[in-house]
This record gives C-alpha cells, sequence and structure tokens, in this order.
C-alpha cells in the first residue's frame, strides 16, 4: 500500500532538489566550454544596428557566398552595457557565447584580466593583411602582449572642424596653425549666447584627444601609468582654461547616461550656441543628422600645434570584432571578420551605410571614399582622414584602460572641469588610484 | 472483470495522489504543485547565493582560476574609500526615505482619508494619483526627470528662477545631485507607502475615533494620541520595508547621474555592478552584496527590536 508524502519527506526532496541544482550549477560554471552556434551557424552579438549591418553587408560579398554560401548568421543587438555583460558572464561560465561579437575599446580591457584570454589570436590569421591597415585604429585597442584578438573597421582620426562662414564673417584667417590662433578666433567670435566649443566635464574624450596631440597617452606601451606627465598636465589645463580664463568655452550640455552628444548637446549646435569642436568622424557625423540646415558652413582641419609636440591628429573611440575561443566554426567567423573589414567591397559597404571611414588602406582608391563632402564645403574627407591618418599615434592597451578613465572622469575630469581642483594635483592624484587597481 | 481491474488500478492511482488513504485528505497533489516552484527557487536564487557566498571568500577576478583568500575581501571593504562612500550615500537615502518619505506619506494618506478630500471620487482619484509613478518605468522616469533638472530648460530651474531663486545644475553638481536623487525617490515611492498607511488608516474602528471625540479630544488631539499609537505596526512594516529598499537603490540614481559626478550619487548597489562587470573582480563584487545584506537585516532586525521594546 502505498504511503503519503509527509512534509519530511517533501522537505528532504526539496533539499535534496537544491544540492542537485548546486550541483548542476557548479557544474555549469566548470564544465567543458561550449559555445557559438556551431555547424553551419554563427551568432554574432553586436550593441549598434550600423554594426550589425557591417556584418551583414559581408554576407552580400561574392567572397562570402563562394566560401561559406551555406552558413546562416545571427545577429543579436544588445543594448551596449548589456551586451558587454552578457560576453562577460558567458565566457567566464564557459558556455553560451557567441562566435563573433562587437567589442567597444573601452570594454575590451576587462577580457585581457587573467591568464587565459576568451578571444582566438588572430594575429597569423592577419597575416599580411596588417600592412593594409592603419594599425592604432584597426588593432590596437584590441592587441595585448604582441597579440591580436580584434579588428576594427573604424578609422577614427581627429581632427577639428569649425562654422568656416562664423570665422569669414568675423574676418578670421583660417585654417588654424595654432591653438593660439584658436583662441584668438574664439575670443573673437564668443559672445554670452555662443561659444567656440562644448568641453565635456563628465567624459575624458577631450583631454584624452588633446593629450595625444600633445604627444602622450595614458599608458606606455609596458602598461605603466604616464597620465601625469608634463604634456597631460597642459592639456589638462588648457582645457580648464578654455572655458574659465579664455571664455571661449561653456561646459557641454550632456547628461550621464549619455555624456558625450545627446540629443541636447546637439539641440546646442542646432541653435548655434558652438562654433567648433574636436573629435573623430563618428563625432562629427552628428552635424549631418542633426544639423542639416548647416549644411554648406562647417570645415575641417588637422589638430593644430602650440600644445606640446602638436601632433595632427590623435585617435579616439573604436569597435573590433572578436572571435570567442567557444566558437565551434573559426574557420567561417574569421573570413566574416575579414571580408567585413579587411576589403574594400566590405568597408565600402559599411561607408556607403554610416559613412564610417575605414582603417583599410586600399579602400580609399575606391571613389565612394573620394568623393567631396557637401556640408564641409566640398572638401574630401576621406583624403583628409586617410593622409592624417599616418600620424596616428600608438595606442596602449592595459586590463585596467576601462576603469582608468572611469576614475580620470571621476577623479580629474569633474572636478576640473567644474573648476574645483587643478589639474597638476587631480592627475598626480590619480596616480595612486590607477596603481591600486588589479591587473589580473 | 475487465472494468473491475480498471476502475481499481485508476483507484489506487488517485489514492496515492490523495495520499493512499481512500477518502483522506490529499497530500501528494500540493506538493507536486508547488515542486516546480521549489526547483525554479532553488535553481535561480538559493544556488546563485549559495555560490555568491563561497565566492565572496575567493580572489575571482579576470579569466582564471580563483584563489581562496579567507575574508580578504570582506576586509578590504572596511579600506576601500569607494565602498564607504557609497555606503554614506545609501545611508543618507534610507535615512531620507525614514525621515522624510515615510512622514510624507502618512501625511498624504491622512489628508486623503479626512476632510481635505471631500468626496469619495476625489479620494479616488488622488489615492491614483499617488500610486502612479510607482507603476511607471523607471527609464521613464528617468527621462522625466533628466528634463525636470535640466539646467538650461528644466522645470525645476524655470519655477525658481520665476521665485527669484538661484538655479542649480542638480545631476551635475556633486553638492546637489544626491537631493535631486532622494527628490526623485520621494516623488516615485511616495504613493506606495501612501497607500499602506491608507490601508491601516482604514483598519482603525471608526467607535475609537468616535469616543476619542465624545471625550472632547479635538482632531490633532486625537491624530497623536489614537490614530498614531494605532498605527504603529504599519509605521513599522514601512519603515522596515523602506530601509531595505533604499539600501538596494540602484535603477534611479544609475540612470540619471550613474553613481556621478564623482560618486557623489554612488549607491552600495551601482558600486556593487560596477566591481562586478566594469572592474570584473567577482569574489570583491559578492562580498559587497553579502555586506549590503547583513546591513539591511541588521537595520531591520534593530528597528523590530525597537519597535518590541517601545511597545513593552
Amino acid at each position: 500500500m502505498g504511503r503519503g508524502l509527509s512534509r519530511r519527506d517533501f522537505l528532504r526532496a526539496g533539499g535534496g532538489a537544491l544540492v542537485g541544482a548546486y550541483a548542476l550549477g557548479l557544474a555549469g560554471c566548470g564544465g567543458e566550454q561550449g559555445g557559438g552556434s556551431g555547424g553551419n551557424t554563427l551568432e554574432f552579438w553586436a550593441f549598434d544596428e550600423g554594426r550589425a549591418n557591417l556584418g551583414r553587408a559581408a554576407l552580400k560579398t561574392d567572397a562570402w557566398k563562394e566560401a561559406h554560401g551555406d552558413v546562416k548568421v545571427n545577429f543579436r543587438i544588445f543594448p551596449y552595457e548589456q551586451m558587454h555583460d552578457k560576453l562577460l558572464t558567458s565566457l567566464v561560465s564557459g558556455k553560451g557565447a557567441p562566435d563573433i561579437a562587437d567589442v567597444e575599446i573601452s570594454r575590451f580591457s576587462n577580457f585581457i584580466k587573467g591568464d587565459e584570454l576568451p578571444f582566438l589570436d588572430l594575429t597569423d590569421r592577419i597575416g599580411g593583411d596588417i600592412d593594409d591597415v592603419y594599425k592604432p585604429a584597426a588593432t590596437d585597442p584590441w592587441t595585448w602582449q604582441g597579440k591580436i584578438y580584434g579588428v576594427g573597421n573604424e578609422l577614427n582620426t581627429c581632427v577639428l572642424a569649425y562654422r568656416k562662414d562664423l570665422m569669414e564673417d568675423a574676418g578670421v584667417t583660417t585654417p588654424f596653425e595654432t591653438w593660439d590662433d584658436v583662441v584668438a578666433a574664439g575670443q573673437e567670435i564668443s559672445t554670452a549666447d555662443r561659444k567656440m566649443f562644448a568641453l565635456h566635464d563628465l567624459a575624458f574624450g577631450d583631454h584624452y584627444m588633446l593629450s595625444q596631440s600633445a604627444g602622450t597617452a595614458y599608458f606606455d606601451d609596458g602598461g605603466n601609468y604616464i597620465g601625469d606627465n608634463e604634456q597631460s598636465v597642459e592639456a589638462m589645463q588648457y582645457l580648464h582654461d578654455m572655458v574659465y580664463e579664455l571664455d571661449i568655452a561653456d561646459i557641454a550640455p550632456v547628461v550621464a547616461s549619455d555624456n558625450w552628444y545627446p540629443p541636447q548637446y546637439r539641440a546646442a549646435f542646432k541653435a548655434g550656441r558652438f562654433a567648433a569642436l574636436f573629435g573623430p568622424p563618428w563625432h562629427l557625423s552628428f552635424l549631418l543628422s542633426d544639423v542639416p540646415d548647416q549644411l554648406g558652413k562647417w570645415t575641417v582641419q588637422k589638430l593644430p600645434s602650440g600644445l606640446g609636440d602638436g601632433l595632427p591628429t590623435a585617435n579616439f573611440g573604436g569597435t573590433g570584432q572578436c572571435i570567442t575561443t567557444q566558437s565551434e566554426n573559426a574557420d567561417a567567423a574569421y573570413d566574416l571578420v575579414r571580408i567585413a573589414n579587411l576589403t574594400t567591397e566590405g568597408v565600402v559597404a559599411d561607408f556607403e551605410a554610416r559613412t564610417a571611414y575605414p582603417a583599410y588602406k586600399p579602400a580609399y582608391e575606391d571613389p565612394a571614399l573620394q568623393q567631396s563632402q557637401e556640408y564641409f564645403g566640398g572638401q574630401k574627407l576621406g583624403q583628409i582622414y586617410s593622409s592624417l591618418a599616418t600620424g596616428l599615434p600608438q595606442f596602449n592597451q592595459s586590463p585596467v584602460w576601462g576603469q582608468a578613465t572611469e576614475a580620470l572622469n571621476r577623479e580629474v575630469i569633474t572636478p576640473v572641469m567644474q573648476d574645483k581642483m587643478d589639474a597638476q594635483t587631480a592627475l598626480t592624484d590619480l596616480r595612486a588610484t590607477i596603481e591600486g587597481m588589479k591587473q589580473g | 472483470m475487465a472494468n473491475t481491474t480498471e476502475r481499481q488500478r485508476r483507484g489506487r492511482l488517485s489514492r496515492k495522489l490523495r495520499g493512499g488513504r481512500p477518502g483522506g485528505r490529499s497530500t501528494i497533489a500540493p506538493y507536486l504543485f508547488l515542486l516546480p516552484f521549489f526547483l525554479i527557487y532553488a535553481a535561480f536564487l538559493i544556488y546563485p547565493v549559495l555560490a555568491a557566498l563561497r565566492l565572496s571568500f575567493y580572489e575571482s577576478s579576470g579569466f582564471g582560476g580563483d584563489t581562496f583568500t579567507g575574508l580578504a575581501n570582506y576586509a578590504r571593504l572596511a579600506q576601500d574609500s569607494r565602498y564607504l562612500e557609497a555606503l554614506k550615500n545609501t545611508t543618507l537615502y534610507a535615512l531620507a526615505s525614514v525621515f522624510i518619505l515615510s512622514p510624507l506619506a502618512l501625511l498624504v494618506a491622512v489628508a486623503i482619508r479626512s476632510f481635505v478630500v471631500p468626496t469619495a471620487a476625489f479620494k479616488s482619484f488622488y489615492r491614483i494619483v499617488f500610486f502612479l509613478p510607482f507603476i511607471t518605468s523607471f527609464v521613464v522616469i528617468a527621462l522625466m526627470f533628466n528634463l525636470v533638472f535640466n539646467n538650461d530648460f528644466g522645470l525645476l530651474n524655470n519655477a525658481l528662477s520665476a521665485l527669484g531663486l538661484p538655479t542649480l545644475d542638480w545631476l551635475r553638481d556633486e553638492r546637489v545631485a544626491l537631493l535631486a536623487i532622494i527628490l526623485v525617490g520621494i516623488w516615485t515611492f511616495l504613493g506606495i507607502n501612501a497607500l499602506y498607511f491608507l490601508a491601516g488608516l482604514q483598519n482603525i474602528p471608526e467607535e475609537v475615533i468616535e469616543a476619542a471625540a465624545v471625550d472632547g479630544a479635538n482632531r490633532l488631539q486625537t491624530f497623536w494620541r489614537v490614530t498614531l499609537p494605532l498605527l504603529r505596526p504599519v509605521i513599522l512594516f514601512v519603515v522596515v520595508q523602506a530601509t531595505i529598499f533604499s539600501y538596494q537603490i540602484f535603477e534611479i540614481p544609475f540612470l540619471l547621474t550613474a553613481g556621478g559626478p564623482s560618486d557623489a550619487t554612488l549607491t552600495l548597489a551601482i558600486y556593487l555592478y560596477e566591481v562586478g562587470f566594469r572592474e570584473f573582480d567577482r569574489g570583491y563584487a559578492s562580498a559587497i552584496g553579502y555586506s549590503m545584506a547583513i546591513i539591511a537585516v541588521v537595520l531591520a532586525a534593530a528597528q523590530l527590536l525597537a519597535a518590541r521594546r517601545f511597545d513593552r
């Protein structure tokens, strides 16, 4: 005769289930690696529709169809934070990671903590193609200890852009040779309602660009912090002074959720509150989409000299495609990365879709990249960017890059740009914070 | 014959499900219905909680193996200036929840129930109006308050200007950013807390209030001497849950200020997220999580003990 299940039995069974679940969980954490889609399918994670289209465009090329026409690619687009967080957890757990993932420059540092990198070393696969790219934009940010783990397509050559019509009306001579010329022009055109620049107090980008132009970086090639050297301090002080001493800049109208160019920042340019900016092509692209009525009024030039070494450009931003070690179809995954980033056909498709200037050198011979840009008074931006790209400073990655730049925002950029701390003290104090960060 | 056997077989199965006793009360079936919940609960809550406890005793960062470090992660908390800053900010937020939000919620509840809101229709209207923020998505709330607090064209600064008062950069000035977060917290959670008090007020028998009136007590005396003491269990509940939820506050400051400027609105939950996903230090993040749980449990226990002592 059957016996009824008592509460004690149930608790016992429940306890067993708990232990089973725990054991299952532990097994999940320590089990064999497995991810991607396997077989004839690739999983591709991105955080931006435009970036996913870079991959989709590769699928339409003859090269892909011939080699992997039977391979299906699933593109999944997540919000920026969610995608990187999911990628981290799936790679740590050893299960569920995609074959290919877009990894933004400042989030790559998390993936190089520890001895076992979760991405495939692509150095040998790239081989001789490395000579065809501008390395600081295409591979440096995803390079660690001499090995390349990702390939980026965006050439982030920084330039100075300004309203030529306003300069001409004010009788200012352009292009600007030195930053002193820029300041003089700024003082000429600045009023209570209009300034030359909108400088950021929640993001490190302005300082990062100017300190590179001054000839320095945040880390040397050994991964040591050098952000408190003379050039870096000079760049930070200069940014501060443009707002509080020279009166040619205002603090950029941004918010914490988008600390670079949110709608209110774009609206301020549309309203004519700012007459110039410095940044990479992806930054300038908002002018075309959000400030169309200023068509033909803007022009671009190299960064002026007069600050430190006075280099004509800097590197800022970027996203690379990385292949995870969980991929079971690495050959097809790499071919997709190669066609998207290292062929003229692939990068021109991306340029035509979202005006992303490529880091792949031969593409600049394509007519699409030699066209003049009506918005910028007929200038040929492809030529300008590619000619400056040869002078791009090397990017030195570090396992604490992301953390260090967060600390920089917190301990240097905000207090200095809000006039609460001097540049020298803030950058020097930051050394202790960065040196206290875990490298692995 | 065959039909009889089939009936007997079905009868046995039915008895098994009822606990084996013919006509007895069912014992297995309810547990079988409950089992999926407990399995899911074990896999998705108990397991992570236990795994995080284990992890908090390990050096577990980056890709590679974990190393047992005992209480090192917990010892690190006391020396971590960012953790202490987050603890301070979160405690200030919790204090505001207890000493500003809770009394305001009581005031709203009393006002809705009193002669201030005369008709039943108005009472329902105000109940809904105050409750709506609680069921609004945090993302929508953040978008809305980004506009309210905007330095150039924000509603709040416009109102301050109209009154001849100085304007403030609410979300970017570290002196007032936490105050802005507290204001949003009050706006969001006022309704639900007022609803708790309304439920408590409705449970107070009318005869007690009438008896006080007969004894000559005016409205204020009735409130202080009758209503408030009878509301003590609800007050305790509101204060305890406000404290516990305050120590978990994440979405509003994360979406509005991301913990900035310069950590002025960094809360324990945001710091936990940063350590776990931006610094990728899983062991230390687990220790932060457990410290939050311990703080919440200790404070809730202290409040319950204090209330019990007060009752005696």
